[in-house]
């Protein structure tokens, strides 16, 4: 039991295993003789030490709530001294095993003085009820021998809808997703999953024949895609190498040397007029509606 | 670029894309100039042969090639070059000179020029020619700061996209 710290445990435990060792009704049933059916004295002393076990277990119990209710849990508690109360629950505890104990031994020693004259006298008047009751008890366990199947049967269905309302009852009360977050390491869990194997159980095939491709297309701008590779791969300048003629190409070459002497006069004026660039720039005001 | 309008490809060479739209050098406008004017050479000449053919036929044994004088020559050439310059800038912007070198004629919003515009334009530039040279300073010539247009570079052959605003 969680949180139980031996304070009383030796007290208890002790008597009730005192109890099972201890040969009940005078010590007559040898460890030889014990595949016999036991004596009706032995039920009873097995039901007396089943009830103060379940006792005791509810005595452990309680004392260990209130301790808890009361913040003494986590006191020292030393075998050599018991506290007060579990001092007094072992003392009754073991008071009700002797008072069993000498009910039983005076029980055994009635039943084997008066035994077998009242065994005579109530077998000789008691016969013919007897016979009759038999009958009757084997006509009842005939019927429930027949009707056993059906019977368990319907049980079981009993038992199952009524653990299943249970079981519905008890979980309307709990949040489970909350529980869930609150108490499970779900990044552990994750972690242990080899996502790799996952995604190669996968069928990508089915996944992609379920795709609508041609709504993924819709949301492209494919005018620009296409601006975009003709512009990586410059296709225009491949067309042009690829067609061009030697007249074009000289266009091309007179236009850039025309350029290129553009500015080197652009250059020789701005040197000359002290000017720079930048304001040669901004004297192209008007041009800026041009682009570039 | 508006959803309705055609995606643009740029088809200037990757080397001349940097210095597209900016305003063209003297250089490169004398020798557009220098290639419209032997154009013009060409039409007059080619004019003078075809009237001189028309005599011909008109006139026969008698036929005597028609004597041009330098007065004539500079009317009638200002007048053709004015025309061209006139249908060049208002319909492609450019003359046939223009296009060989890769420039146009805008307008200080970068629009084509009108055909008024266009017509002023060509008057000033066939009357004056050496104001042109003013492109030297500053890459704009006389014509140019009196009508407010400019010579760029665009090398395409469609016009450049014109910017919706006009910081002038």
């Amino acid at each position: 039991m969680a949180g139980w710290t031996g304070g009383i445990e030796p007290v208890i435990m002790e008597d009730v295993s005192e109890v099972v060792r201890i040969p009940i009704a005078g010590g007559e049933q040898e460890p030889a003789t014990r595949q016999a059916p036991p004596p009706p004295s032995d039920w009873f002393t097995l039901a007396a030490r089943a009830a103060v076990g379940l006792v005791s277990m509810g005595a452990e119990a309680s004392i260990q709530i209130i301790r808890i209710a009361s913040g003494t849990a986590e006191q020292d508690h030393d075998t050599a001294t018991p506290d007060t109360s579990a001092l007094i629950v072992g003392a009754a505890l073991g008071l009700a095993i002797e008072a069993v104990r000498t009910a039983a031994t005076v029980a055994e020693l009635g039943r084997r003085t008066a035994g077998p004259p009242a065994s005579f006298l109530i077998g000789t008047v008691s016969d013919a009820p007897r016979r009759a009751a038999a009958d009757l008890v084997g006509r009842w366990n005939q019927s429930w021998r027949e009707e056993r199947p059906e019977v368990e049967a319907a049980a079981n269905a009993v038992a199952v809808e009524a653990t299943r309302r249970a079981t519905d009852l008890v979980l309307d009360q709990l949040d489970l997703t909350q529980i869930v977050l609150d108490h499970v390491d779900i990044e552990r869990i994750v972690a242990s999953v080899d996502l790799n194997e996952v995604v190669e159980q996968l069928d990508v095939d089915a996944i992609a024949d379920r795709l609508d491709i041609e709504r993924v297309i819709a949301r492209l701008d494919l005018a620009k895609l296409s601006l975009d590779v003709i512009e990586r791969i410059d296709l225009p300048e491949i067309i042009r190498t690829s067609t061009g003629t030697v007249a074009s190409e000289s266009v091309r070459v007179v236009r850039m040397q025309t350029f290129g002497a553009d500015r080197a006069i652009s250059s020789l004026v701005n040197r000359m007029m002290g000017r720079s660039t930048t304001e040669e720039a901004a004297d192209t005001d008007d041009l800026d509606a041009t682009g570039e | 670029m508006s959803e309705t309008e055609p995606p643009a490809i740029l088809t200037v060479p990757a080397e001349a894309r940097s210095f597209q739209g900016e305003r063209a050098g003297i250089v490169s406008r004398v020798l557009a100039n220098a290639i419209d004017f032997a154009i013009l050479v060409v039409v007059l000449g080619a004019g003078y042969l075809g009237w001189s053919a028309w005599l011909f036929l008109r006139r026969g044994a008698s036929f005597r090639f028609p004597t041009v004088t330098y007065r004539g020559t500079y009317l009638v050439g200002a007048i053709v070059l004015t025309l061209l310059f006139t249908v060049a800038w208002s319909s492609t912007g450019r003359s046939y000179g223009d296009r060989l070198l890769g420039l146009r004629v805008t307008n200080r919003r970068g629009e084509r020029l009108g055909f008024v515009a266009a017509f002023v334009r060509a008057v000033l530039c066939v009357a004056f020619p050496p104001l042109l040279f003013w492109a030297i300073v500053n890459r704009r010539s006389v014509q140019d700061l009196a009508l407010r247009t400019s010579v760029i570079y665009d090398w395409a052959e469609q016009p450049r996209s014109v910017a919706p605003s006009d910081p002038s």
